[in-house]
Protein backbone atom coordinates (compact mmCIF):
# COMPACT_ATOMS: atom_id res chain seq x y z
CA UNK A 1 0.00 0.00 0.00
CA UNK A 2 1.31 3.37 -0.92
CA UNK A 3 2.42 5.71 1.75
CA UNK A 4 0.10 8.55 2.74
CA UNK A 5 1.11 11.94 1.57
CA UNK A 6 -1.75 14.00 3.09
CA UNK A 7 -3.29 13.01 6.47
CA UNK A 8 -6.40 14.72 8.33
CA UNK A 9 -7.37 13.20 11.46
CA UNK A 10 -10.51 14.59 12.95
CA UNK A 11 -10.00 18.17 11.51
CA UNK A 12 -12.37 20.86 13.47
CA UNK A 13 -12.34 24.66 13.05
CA UNK A 14 -14.31 27.17 14.58
CA UNK A 15 -14.30 30.87 13.71
CA UNK A 16 -15.60 32.10 16.55
CA UNK A 17 -19.45 30.26 16.68
CA UNK A 18 -18.93 29.28 13.12
CA UNK A 19 -18.09 25.61 12.76
CA UNK A 20 -16.13 25.61 9.45
CA UNK A 21 -14.75 22.05 10.00
CA UNK A 22 -16.06 19.80 11.52
CA UNK A 23 -13.95 15.85 12.34
CA UNK A 24 -12.33 16.21 8.56
CA UNK A 25 -10.61 12.59 8.08
CA UNK A 26 -9.06 12.29 4.89
CA UNK A 27 -5.91 10.21 3.55
CA UNK A 28 -4.30 10.51 0.07
CA UNK A 29 -1.83 8.42 -0.85
CA UNK A 30 1.23 9.43 -2.33
CA UNK A 31 1.20 9.90 -6.57
CA UNK A 32 -2.68 10.13 -5.70
CA UNK A 33 -4.26 13.37 -7.48
CA UNK A 34 -7.24 14.34 -5.21
CA UNK A 35 -9.99 17.07 -5.96
CA UNK A 36 -11.67 18.84 -3.01
CA UNK A 37 -15.19 19.84 -4.48
CA UNK A 38 -17.50 21.58 -2.36
CA UNK A 39 -20.21 24.57 -2.39
CA UNK A 40 -18.95 28.20 -0.83
CA UNK A 41 -18.20 27.58 2.86
CA UNK A 42 -18.14 23.81 2.63
CA UNK A 43 -14.87 24.15 4.16
CA UNK A 44 -12.52 23.56 1.63
CA UNK A 45 -10.04 26.54 1.94
CA UNK A 46 -10.06 26.17 5.32
CA UNK A 47 -8.43 22.44 5.04
CA UNK A 48 -6.04 24.03 2.31
CA UNK A 49 -4.84 26.53 5.04
CA UNK A 50 -4.84 24.06 7.72
CA UNK A 51 -2.30 22.12 5.67
CA UNK A 52 -0.01 25.10 4.49
CA UNK A 53 0.39 26.16 8.28
CA UNK A 54 -1.73 29.57 7.58
CA UNK A 55 -4.11 28.83 10.63
CA UNK A 56 -4.75 26.14 13.27
CA UNK A 57 -7.46 23.55 13.68
CA UNK A 58 -9.51 23.66 17.03
CA UNK A 59 -8.82 20.26 17.16
CA UNK A 60 -7.39 17.65 15.07
CA UNK A 61 -4.25 17.14 13.29
CA UNK A 62 -2.78 17.47 9.42
CA UNK A 63 0.00 15.52 8.42
CA UNK A 64 2.40 15.93 5.33
CA UNK A 65 4.75 12.96 4.67
CA UNK A 66 4.19 11.97 8.60
CA UNK A 67 5.21 15.26 10.14
CA UNK A 68 2.22 17.60 11.56
CA UNK A 69 1.90 20.42 9.11
CA UNK A 70 1.57 22.75 12.63
CA UNK A 71 4.21 21.50 14.86
CA UNK A 72 6.70 20.33 12.70
CA UNK A 73 5.42 22.63 9.95
CA UNK A 74 9.19 23.85 8.61
CA UNK A 75 10.46 19.91 7.81
CA UNK A 76 6.04 18.77 6.64
CA UNK A 77 6.12 22.03 4.08
CA UNK A 78 9.79 21.84 3.10
CA UNK A 79 8.59 19.17 0.18
CA UNK A 80 5.32 20.93 -0.51
CA UNK A 81 3.84 23.69 -3.59
CA UNK A 82 1.69 25.08 -2.39
CA UNK A 83 -1.20 27.94 -3.63
CA UNK A 84 -3.74 29.24 -0.94
CA UNK A 85 -6.45 31.28 -1.77
CA UNK A 86 -5.77 34.30 -4.09
CA UNK A 87 -1.77 34.58 -4.65
CA UNK A 88 -0.55 38.14 -3.59
CA UNK A 89 2.71 38.88 -4.19
CA UNK A 90 5.18 41.99 -3.02
CA UNK A 91 4.93 44.50 -5.65
CA UNK A 92 8.57 45.80 -5.75
CA UNK A 93 10.11 42.77 -6.14
CA UNK A 94 10.51 41.30 -9.91
CA UNK A 95 9.41 37.70 -10.59
CA UNK A 96 13.01 36.61 -10.76
CA UNK A 97 13.90 38.19 -7.04
CA UNK A 98 10.63 36.73 -5.71
CA UNK A 99 11.11 33.56 -7.32
CA UNK A 100 14.99 33.64 -5.77
CA UNK A 101 13.51 34.44 -2.29
CA UNK A 102 11.66 31.60 -2.25
CA UNK A 103 14.02 29.63 -3.79
CA UNK A 104 16.55 30.32 -1.20
CA UNK A 105 14.07 29.60 1.54
CA UNK A 106 13.04 26.26 0.60
CA UNK A 107 16.55 24.98 0.17
CA UNK A 108 17.63 25.54 -3.08
CA UNK A 109 20.90 26.33 -4.07
CA UNK A 110 21.94 29.86 -5.64
CA UNK A 111 23.59 28.08 -8.27
CA UNK A 112 20.65 26.29 -9.07
CA UNK A 113 18.40 28.89 -9.09
CA UNK A 114 18.35 30.96 -12.47
CA UNK A 115 17.67 27.20 -14.49
CA UNK A 116 14.74 26.57 -12.32
CA UNK A 117 13.24 29.74 -12.42
CA UNK A 118 13.99 30.15 -16.38
CA UNK A 119 11.95 26.70 -16.46
CA UNK A 120 9.07 27.64 -14.51
CA UNK A 121 9.10 31.48 -15.96
CA UNK A 122 8.89 29.54 -19.81
CA UNK A 123 6.18 27.21 -18.27
CA UNK A 124 3.83 29.46 -16.98
CA UNK A 125 4.67 32.03 -20.54
CA UNK A 126 6.18 34.79 -18.18
CA UNK A 127 9.86 34.95 -19.52
CA UNK A 128 9.31 38.51 -20.93
CA UNK A 129 8.00 39.55 -18.01
CA UNK A 130 10.78 38.00 -15.85
CA UNK A 131 12.29 41.37 -14.70
CA UNK A 132 9.47 43.90 -14.69
CA UNK A 133 7.90 44.20 -10.88
CA UNK A 134 4.80 42.01 -10.16
CA UNK A 135 2.73 45.28 -9.02
CA UNK A 136 2.48 46.11 -12.50
CA UNK A 137 1.36 42.37 -12.99
CA UNK A 138 -2.66 41.58 -13.97
CA UNK A 139 -4.34 39.16 -11.66
CA UNK A 140 -3.94 36.17 -14.25
CA UNK A 141 -0.27 37.39 -15.05
CA UNK A 142 -0.10 36.41 -10.96
CA UNK A 143 -1.63 33.67 -10.65
CA UNK A 144 0.54 32.17 -13.16
CA UNK A 145 3.25 33.75 -10.85
CA UNK A 146 1.98 31.63 -8.27
CA UNK A 147 1.76 28.41 -10.07
CA UNK A 148 5.76 29.18 -11.08
CA UNK A 149 6.39 29.22 -7.48
CA UNK A 150 4.60 26.15 -6.57
CA UNK A 151 6.95 24.13 -9.02
CA UNK A 152 10.37 25.83 -8.43
CA UNK A 153 11.60 23.47 -6.02
CA UNK A 154 10.01 20.63 -7.78
CA UNK A 155 8.49 19.46 -4.62
CA UNK A 156 6.44 15.78 -4.49
CA UNK A 157 3.02 17.40 -3.44
CA UNK A 158 0.96 20.07 -4.74
CA UNK A 159 -1.55 21.39 -2.37
CA UNK A 160 -3.54 23.85 -5.00
CA UNK A 161 -6.11 26.09 -3.76
CA UNK A 162 -8.17 27.61 -7.00
CA UNK A 163 -5.54 27.51 -9.22
CA UNK A 164 -7.13 28.97 -11.91
CA UNK A 165 -8.87 31.71 -10.17
CA UNK A 166 -8.57 34.66 -12.25
CA UNK A 167 -7.38 33.43 -15.53
CA UNK A 168 -9.00 33.81 -18.88
CA UNK A 169 -10.29 30.49 -20.79
CA UNK A 170 -6.62 29.69 -22.29
CA UNK A 171 -5.23 29.97 -19.12
CA UNK A 172 -7.46 27.84 -17.12
CA UNK A 173 -6.83 25.02 -20.02
CA UNK A 174 -2.79 25.60 -19.93
CA UNK A 175 -3.45 25.32 -16.02
CA UNK A 176 -5.07 22.00 -16.34
CA UNK A 177 -2.83 20.83 -18.66
CA UNK A 178 -0.51 21.74 -16.21
CA UNK A 179 -1.55 19.92 -13.13
CA UNK A 180 -2.87 16.64 -15.90
CA UNK A 181 1.01 16.38 -16.35
CA UNK A 182 2.27 16.76 -12.83
CA UNK A 183 -0.05 14.21 -11.62
CA UNK A 184 2.11 11.48 -12.80
CA UNK A 185 4.57 12.21 -10.84
CA UNK A 186 3.26 14.07 -7.81
CA UNK A 187 0.81 14.12 -5.19
CA UNK A 188 -2.06 16.63 -6.37
CA UNK A 189 -4.58 17.77 -3.59
CA UNK A 190 -6.49 20.67 -5.65
CA UNK A 191 -9.38 22.69 -4.06
CA UNK A 192 -11.75 23.50 -6.67
CA UNK A 193 -15.60 24.70 -6.78
CA UNK A 194 -15.04 23.76 -11.05
CA UNK A 195 -16.66 20.84 -11.46
CA UNK A 196 -15.26 19.94 -15.10
CA UNK A 197 -11.71 20.85 -13.40
CA UNK A 198 -11.77 18.13 -10.58
CA UNK A 199 -13.19 15.47 -13.34
CA UNK A 200 -10.39 16.46 -15.95
CA UNK A 201 -7.62 16.53 -13.62
CA UNK A 202 -7.94 14.52 -10.09
CA UNK A 203 -8.72 10.62 -10.12
CA UNK A 204 -10.16 11.26 -6.80
CA UNK A 205 -12.70 13.27 -5.13
CA UNK A 206 -13.65 14.30 -2.17
CA UNK A 207 -16.96 16.15 -1.81
CA UNK A 208 -17.59 17.98 1.22
CA UNK A 209 -20.40 20.45 2.54
CA UNK A 210 -20.40 22.77 5.86
CA UNK A 211 -17.24 21.21 6.87
CA UNK A 212 -17.79 17.62 6.90
CA UNK A 213 -16.83 14.97 4.20
CA UNK A 214 -19.31 13.57 2.28
CA UNK A 215 -17.99 11.20 -0.37
CA UNK A 216 -14.30 10.26 -1.10
CA UNK A 217 -13.81 7.98 -4.15
CA UNK A 218 -12.35 7.54 -7.35
CA UNK A 219 -14.70 9.76 -10.09
CA UNK A 220 -15.64 7.14 -12.37
CA UNK A 221 -16.76 5.06 -9.06
CA UNK A 222 -18.82 7.77 -7.90
CA UNK A 223 -20.58 8.62 -10.94
CA UNK A 224 -21.11 5.08 -11.15
CA UNK A 225 -22.90 4.81 -7.89
CA UNK A 226 -24.94 7.66 -8.49
CA UNK A 227 -25.50 6.89 -11.68
CA UNK A 228 -26.75 3.16 -10.78
CA UNK A 229 -30.38 3.71 -10.26
CA UNK A 230 -30.53 5.36 -13.73
CA UNK A 231 -31.55 3.74 -16.83
CA UNK A 232 -30.25 5.59 -20.21
CA UNK A 233 -33.01 3.78 -22.85
CA UNK A 234 -32.63 5.02 -26.97
CA UNK A 235 -35.98 4.24 -28.66
CA UNK A 236 -36.56 3.98 -32.06
CA UNK A 237 -39.67 6.69 -32.43
CA UNK A 238 -40.07 9.50 -29.96
CA UNK A 239 -42.87 8.91 -27.04
CA UNK A 240 -45.64 10.87 -27.05
CA UNK A 241 -46.81 12.19 -23.46
CA UNK A 242 -48.85 8.95 -22.51
CA UNK A 243 -46.52 6.94 -23.34
CA UNK A 244 -44.41 8.51 -21.17
CA UNK A 245 -46.70 8.20 -18.63
CA UNK A 246 -47.47 5.00 -18.76
CA UNK A 247 -43.74 4.30 -17.82
CA UNK A 248 -43.78 5.76 -14.95
CA UNK A 249 -46.81 2.74 -14.19
CA UNK A 250 -44.11 0.10 -14.26
CA UNK A 251 -43.19 -1.04 -10.76
CA UNK A 252 -40.17 0.54 -9.28
CA UNK A 253 -40.13 3.64 -11.70
CA UNK A 254 -39.94 6.55 -9.82
CA UNK A 255 -39.32 9.08 -12.75
CA UNK A 256 -39.01 9.10 -16.62
CA UNK A 257 -38.23 12.14 -18.46
CA UNK A 258 -37.52 12.00 -22.40
CA UNK A 259 -35.49 14.23 -24.57
CA UNK A 260 -35.94 13.19 -28.47
CA UNK A 261 -35.39 9.80 -29.21
CA UNK A 262 -33.74 9.01 -25.34
CA UNK A 263 -35.20 8.59 -22.18
CA UNK A 264 -33.76 8.78 -18.99
CA UNK A 265 -35.70 5.86 -16.39
CA UNK A 266 -35.22 6.82 -12.67
CA UNK A 267 -35.82 3.64 -10.45
CA UNK A 268 -35.24 2.19 -7.31
CA UNK A 269 -34.20 -1.74 -7.15
CA UNK A 270 -31.46 -3.91 -8.30
CA UNK A 271 -31.29 -5.77 -11.57
CA UNK A 272 -34.35 -7.47 -11.65
CA UNK A 273 -35.97 -4.25 -11.44
CA UNK A 274 -34.24 -2.97 -14.09
CA UNK A 275 -35.03 -6.61 -16.30
CA UNK A 276 -38.97 -5.78 -15.43
CA UNK A 277 -38.78 -1.98 -16.50
CA UNK A 278 -37.25 -3.14 -20.11
CA UNK A 279 -40.08 -6.28 -20.25
CA UNK A 280 -42.99 -3.22 -19.20
CA UNK A 281 -41.26 -1.03 -22.16
CA UNK A 282 -41.98 -4.02 -24.57
CA UNK A 283 -45.82 -4.84 -23.32
CA UNK A 284 -46.26 -0.92 -24.35
CA UNK A 285 -45.32 -1.39 -27.45
CA UNK A 286 -42.40 0.99 -27.29
CA UNK A 287 -39.44 -0.34 -29.21
CA UNK A 288 -36.18 0.01 -27.98
CA UNK A 289 -32.69 0.36 -29.40
CA UNK A 290 -30.53 -0.07 -26.79
CA UNK A 291 -31.03 -0.02 -22.40
CA UNK A 292 -28.12 0.87 -20.91
CA UNK A 293 -27.29 2.69 -17.08
CA UNK A 294 -26.80 5.99 -17.28
CA UNK A 295 -23.61 7.68 -16.33
CA UNK A 296 -23.73 10.47 -14.28
CA UNK A 297 -21.58 13.36 -14.65
CA UNK A 298 -19.45 14.05 -11.77
CA UNK A 299 -22.05 17.21 -11.14
CA UNK A 300 -24.80 15.29 -11.15
CA UNK A 301 -22.72 13.32 -8.27
CA UNK A 302 -21.86 16.53 -6.24
CA UNK A 303 -25.59 17.99 -6.67
CA UNK A 304 -26.93 14.65 -5.03
CA UNK A 305 -24.61 13.97 -2.87
CA UNK A 306 -24.38 18.05 -1.48
CA UNK A 307 -28.26 17.61 -1.36
CA UNK A 308 -28.57 14.27 0.40
CA UNK A 309 -25.70 16.05 2.90
CA UNK A 310 -27.93 18.23 3.86
CA UNK B 1 16.22 19.97 16.86
CA UNK B 2 19.84 21.52 16.69
CA UNK B 3 19.46 20.74 12.67
CA UNK B 4 16.62 22.28 12.45
CA UNK B 5 17.56 25.85 14.95
CA UNK B 6 20.37 26.08 12.61
CA UNK B 7 18.65 25.73 9.37
CA UNK B 8 16.67 28.82 10.94
CA UNK B 9 19.56 30.72 11.33
CA UNK B 10 20.80 29.94 7.51
CA UNK B 11 17.78 31.60 6.59
CA UNK B 12 17.57 34.64 8.37
CA UNK B 13 20.05 36.80 6.19
CA UNK B 14 18.23 35.37 3.02
CA UNK B 15 14.90 37.09 4.57
CA UNK B 16 16.89 40.35 5.44
CA UNK B 17 18.29 40.54 2.05
CA UNK B 18 14.58 40.12 0.42
CA UNK B 19 13.55 42.27 3.30
CA UNK B 20 15.71 45.11 2.58
CA UNK B 21 15.65 45.03 -1.10
CA UNK B 22 11.50 45.86 -0.60
CA UNK B 23 12.52 48.88 1.38
CA UNK B 24 15.39 49.70 -1.32
CA UNK B 25 12.66 49.78 -3.82
CA UNK B 26 10.46 51.67 -1.69
CA UNK B 27 10.27 55.75 -2.64
CA UNK B 28 9.38 56.49 1.54
CA UNK B 29 12.74 55.63 2.33
CA UNK B 30 14.19 57.94 -0.49
CA UNK B 31 11.38 60.86 0.92
CA UNK B 32 12.83 60.22 4.61
CA UNK B 33 16.43 60.49 3.64
CA UNK B 34 15.36 63.84 1.56
CA UNK B 35 13.63 65.23 4.67
CA UNK B 36 16.15 64.52 7.43
CA UNK B 37 18.47 65.55 4.93
CA UNK B 38 17.04 69.05 4.24
CA UNK B 39 16.04 69.63 8.16
CA UNK B 40 19.17 68.57 9.01
CA UNK B 41 21.05 71.10 6.46
CA UNK B 42 18.49 73.70 7.93
CA UNK B 43 19.27 73.69 11.45
CA UNK B 44 22.53 74.15 11.10
CA UNK B 45 22.84 77.08 8.82
CA UNK B 46 20.67 78.65 11.68
CA UNK B 47 23.32 77.72 13.97
CA UNK B 48 25.92 79.01 11.93
CA UNK B 49 23.84 82.04 11.97
CA UNK B 50 22.64 82.42 15.53
CA UNK B 51 25.43 81.20 17.52
CA UNK B 52 28.27 83.84 16.45
CA UNK B 53 26.09 86.46 17.74
CA UNK B 54 26.11 84.85 21.38
CA UNK B 55 29.86 84.11 20.81
CA UNK B 56 29.38 80.13 21.01
CA UNK B 57 30.16 78.76 17.49
CA UNK B 58 32.43 75.74 18.59
CA UNK B 59 31.82 72.19 17.58
CA UNK B 60 29.99 71.27 21.13
CA UNK B 61 27.78 74.14 20.51
CA UNK B 62 27.18 73.68 16.67
CA UNK B 63 26.14 69.82 17.28
CA UNK B 64 23.89 70.32 20.60
CA UNK B 65 22.28 72.70 18.50
CA UNK B 66 21.71 70.48 15.39
CA UNK B 67 20.87 67.77 17.46
CA UNK B 68 18.78 69.01 19.60
CA UNK B 69 17.25 71.90 17.36
CA UNK B 70 16.85 70.00 14.02
CA UNK B 71 15.29 67.27 16.46
CA UNK B 72 17.21 64.50 14.84
CA UNK B 73 15.82 62.03 17.28
CA UNK B 74 12.16 63.13 15.38
CA UNK B 75 13.69 61.25 12.46
CA UNK B 76 14.44 58.16 14.27
CA UNK B 77 11.02 57.94 15.42
CA UNK B 78 9.30 58.59 11.99
CA UNK B 79 12.34 56.62 10.19
CA UNK B 80 11.62 53.94 12.87
CA UNK B 81 7.39 53.71 12.03
CA UNK B 82 7.17 54.31 8.66
CA UNK B 83 9.48 51.75 7.52
CA UNK B 84 7.93 49.03 9.87
CA UNK B 85 4.44 49.81 9.89
CA UNK B 86 3.31 47.38 7.46
CA UNK B 87 6.25 44.80 7.82
CA UNK B 88 3.67 42.26 9.66
CA UNK B 89 0.20 43.90 9.21
CA UNK B 90 0.52 43.89 5.49
CA UNK B 91 1.16 40.13 5.39
CA UNK B 92 -2.23 39.74 6.46
CA UNK B 93 -3.98 43.45 5.09
CA UNK B 94 -2.41 42.57 1.40
CA UNK B 95 -2.38 38.50 1.78
CA UNK B 96 1.09 38.12 0.74
CA UNK B 97 1.07 35.67 3.62
CA UNK B 98 -0.54 33.37 1.68
CA UNK B 99 2.97 33.28 -0.29
CA UNK B 100 5.25 33.55 2.21
CA UNK B 101 3.95 31.35 5.73
CA UNK B 102 3.73 28.04 3.61
CA UNK B 103 7.99 28.17 3.47
CA UNK B 104 9.64 25.57 5.38
CA UNK B 105 10.85 28.51 7.95
CA UNK B 106 9.20 29.30 11.35
CA UNK B 107 7.60 32.40 12.06
CA UNK B 108 10.26 34.19 14.50
CA UNK B 109 12.58 34.10 11.66
CA UNK B 110 10.73 36.02 8.83
CA UNK B 111 9.75 38.00 12.33
CA UNK B 112 13.32 38.48 13.43
CA UNK B 113 14.80 38.93 9.86
CA UNK B 114 11.99 41.58 8.88
CA UNK B 115 13.04 43.40 11.95
CA UNK B 116 16.71 43.20 11.37
CA UNK B 117 15.72 44.75 8.01
CA UNK B 118 13.51 47.51 9.29
CA UNK B 119 16.38 48.46 12.09
CA UNK B 120 18.79 48.65 9.02
CA UNK B 121 16.52 50.77 6.69
CA UNK B 122 16.11 53.11 9.53
CA UNK B 123 19.31 53.51 10.39
CA UNK B 124 20.05 54.84 6.77
CA UNK B 125 17.89 57.20 7.55
CA UNK B 126 18.87 58.68 10.88
CA UNK B 127 23.09 58.14 9.55
CA UNK B 128 22.33 60.73 6.75
CA UNK B 129 21.76 63.64 9.24
CA UNK B 130 24.84 62.31 11.14
CA UNK B 131 26.85 62.74 8.37
CA UNK B 132 25.55 65.98 7.40
CA UNK B 133 26.48 67.19 11.03
CA UNK B 134 30.06 65.74 11.20
CA UNK B 135 30.95 67.25 7.50
CA UNK B 136 29.55 70.13 8.61
CA UNK B 137 30.43 70.79 11.85
CA UNK B 138 34.04 69.95 11.01
CA UNK B 139 33.89 72.72 8.05
CA UNK B 140 32.26 75.02 10.09
CA UNK B 141 34.71 75.33 13.30
CA UNK B 142 37.82 73.03 12.16
CA UNK B 143 36.88 70.93 14.86
CA UNK B 144 34.77 67.67 15.75
CA UNK B 145 33.25 66.21 19.04
CA UNK B 146 33.80 62.76 20.24
CA UNK B 147 30.34 62.64 21.45
CA UNK B 148 28.76 62.85 18.53
CA UNK B 149 29.29 58.94 17.75
CA UNK B 150 27.41 58.52 21.21
CA UNK B 151 24.90 60.47 20.16
CA UNK B 152 24.69 58.72 17.35
CA UNK B 153 25.04 55.33 18.88
CA UNK B 154 21.67 56.32 21.35
CA UNK B 155 19.76 57.22 18.05
CA UNK B 156 20.13 54.15 16.60
CA UNK B 157 19.19 52.44 19.51
CA UNK B 158 16.11 55.07 19.97
CA UNK B 159 15.44 54.33 16.25
CA UNK B 160 15.45 50.56 17.06
CA UNK B 161 13.43 51.02 20.47
CA UNK B 162 10.99 52.62 17.91
CA UNK B 163 10.59 49.18 15.52
CA UNK B 164 10.33 47.36 17.54
CA UNK B 165 7.07 49.12 19.41
CA UNK B 166 6.05 49.48 15.97
CA UNK B 167 6.60 45.84 15.60
CA UNK B 168 3.89 45.55 18.44
CA UNK B 169 0.96 47.64 16.39
CA UNK B 170 1.92 46.10 13.37
CA UNK B 171 1.78 42.55 14.53
CA UNK B 172 -1.38 42.99 16.57
CA UNK B 173 -3.72 44.94 13.57
CA UNK B 174 -4.52 44.33 10.44
CA UNK B 175 -4.68 47.12 8.39
CA UNK B 176 -0.64 49.17 8.00
CA UNK B 177 -2.47 52.29 8.77
CA UNK B 178 -3.46 51.67 12.39
CA UNK B 179 -0.09 50.26 12.65
CA UNK B 180 1.48 53.10 11.86
CA UNK B 181 -0.97 55.60 13.06
CA UNK B 182 -0.49 54.33 16.72
CA UNK B 183 3.03 54.69 17.73
CA UNK B 184 2.47 58.31 16.39
CA UNK B 185 -0.27 58.82 19.01
CA UNK B 186 1.75 56.83 22.14
CA UNK B 187 4.87 59.25 21.17
CA UNK B 188 3.51 63.05 20.47
CA UNK B 189 0.38 62.24 22.72
CA UNK B 190 -0.16 59.71 24.86
CA UNK B 191 3.52 59.35 26.38
CA UNK B 192 3.96 63.21 26.91
CA UNK B 193 0.92 63.85 28.73
CA UNK B 194 2.04 60.61 30.77
CA UNK B 195 5.10 62.41 30.95
CA UNK B 196 3.88 66.05 32.08
CA UNK B 197 1.43 64.80 34.74
CA UNK B 198 3.85 62.50 36.63
CA UNK B 199 6.54 65.28 36.55
CA UNK B 200 4.22 67.36 38.39
CA UNK B 201 3.56 65.26 40.43
CA UNK B 202 7.29 65.02 41.49
CA UNK B 203 7.66 61.23 39.67
CA UNK B 204 9.95 60.36 37.39
CA UNK B 205 8.26 59.04 34.13
CA UNK B 206 11.09 55.96 33.89
CA UNK B 207 8.85 53.70 31.73
CA UNK B 208 8.49 55.82 29.14
CA UNK B 209 10.73 55.88 25.47
CA UNK B 210 9.83 59.13 24.78
CA UNK B 211 11.55 60.43 28.35
CA UNK B 212 14.77 58.67 27.16
CA UNK B 213 15.24 59.97 23.88
CA UNK B 214 16.96 63.17 25.53
CA UNK B 215 20.16 61.67 26.31
CA UNK B 216 20.69 61.58 22.38
CA UNK B 217 20.84 65.77 22.98
CA UNK B 218 22.08 66.11 26.39
CA UNK B 219 24.72 63.94 25.60
CA UNK B 220 26.89 67.47 24.04
CA UNK B 221 25.91 69.07 27.62
CA UNK B 222 28.84 69.23 30.04
CA UNK B 223 28.25 68.52 32.62
CA UNK B 224 25.41 66.10 32.11
CA UNK B 225 22.30 67.29 33.11
CA UNK B 226 21.23 67.03 36.76
CA UNK B 227 18.78 63.79 37.57
CA UNK B 228 16.23 65.73 38.83
CA UNK B 229 15.92 69.89 39.04
CA UNK B 230 12.98 71.16 40.69
CA UNK B 231 11.87 74.96 39.60
CA UNK B 232 9.38 76.82 42.19
CA UNK B 233 7.08 78.78 40.03
CA UNK B 234 4.61 81.43 40.32
CA UNK B 235 1.21 80.49 39.96
CA UNK B 236 -0.83 83.80 41.15
CA UNK B 237 0.49 86.30 43.54
CA UNK B 238 2.65 84.71 46.56
CA UNK B 239 1.33 80.96 45.74
CA UNK B 240 4.49 78.88 44.45
CA UNK B 241 4.09 75.74 42.65
CA UNK B 242 7.45 73.12 42.90
CA UNK B 243 7.94 71.83 39.14
CA UNK B 244 10.13 68.94 38.85
CA UNK B 245 11.93 68.30 35.72
CA UNK B 246 13.68 64.85 35.52
CA UNK B 247 16.73 64.16 32.98
CA UNK B 248 17.40 60.21 32.30
CA UNK B 249 21.14 60.02 32.87
CA UNK B 250 23.07 57.46 29.88
CA UNK B 251 22.90 54.65 31.66
CA UNK B 252 19.11 54.58 32.18
CA UNK B 253 17.95 56.45 29.04
CA UNK B 254 19.93 53.51 27.08
CA UNK B 255 18.04 50.66 29.52
CA UNK B 256 14.82 51.97 29.03
CA UNK B 257 15.50 51.91 25.07
CA UNK B 258 16.75 48.60 25.73
CA UNK B 259 13.85 47.10 27.54
CA UNK B 260 11.70 48.96 24.72
CA UNK B 261 13.34 47.50 21.91
CA UNK B 262 13.52 43.88 23.69
CA UNK B 263 10.29 43.30 25.29
CA UNK B 264 8.65 45.33 21.86
CA UNK B 265 10.60 42.14 19.56
CA UNK B 266 9.05 39.56 22.19
CA UNK B 267 5.86 40.82 22.33
CA UNK B 268 5.78 41.40 18.73
CA UNK B 269 6.94 37.68 17.86
CA UNK B 270 4.55 36.03 20.14
CA UNK B 271 1.64 38.09 18.63
CA UNK B 272 2.05 37.18 14.89
CA UNK B 273 2.92 33.50 15.62
CA UNK B 274 -0.39 33.22 17.60
CA UNK B 275 -2.05 35.19 14.59
CA UNK B 276 -3.96 33.64 11.99
CA UNK B 277 -5.26 34.46 8.35
CA UNK B 278 -8.35 33.57 8.46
Amino acid sequence: MAKEALVAEGLTKFYGPIKALEGLDLKIAQGESVGLLGPNGAGKTTTMKIFCNIIKPTSGNAYINGSDAIKESSKALKNVGTIVEVCEFYPFLTPVETLSYLGRLRGMKKSDLPAAIKRVLGRVKLQEWANVKVGKFSKGMKQRLAIAQTLLHDPPILILDEPSLGLDPRGMAEVRSIIKELKREKTVFLASHLLFEVSETCEKVALIDRGKLLAFDEVQKLESVFASERIQVEVLKSLDADQLESIKSIEGVKKASASGTLVFIDFKGDKETQANILEGLMERGIRVTSFRPALGSLEEVYMRVVKEGK
Amino acid sequence: MQVNFMDEIKKLPIVVRYELLKQVRRFRLYGLLLIGSVATGLAMALGAVYLPSIGTLDARALSYFIVYGGQVSFFGLIAGVFVSGDAIASEFEHKTGYLIFPNPMKRTTLLIGKYLSCCIAATLVVTMPYLIISIGVLALTGQFVGELFLSYAFCVLYTCSIVSLTFVFSSLFKGTMGASVLPFLLMFFVFPIIAGSMELGGVEPFMLLSYSGSIISNIFIIPFPPHKVSIPISVGGTIYMEVTYFYPDVVEGVSIMVCYLVVGLILSILLARRRQMA
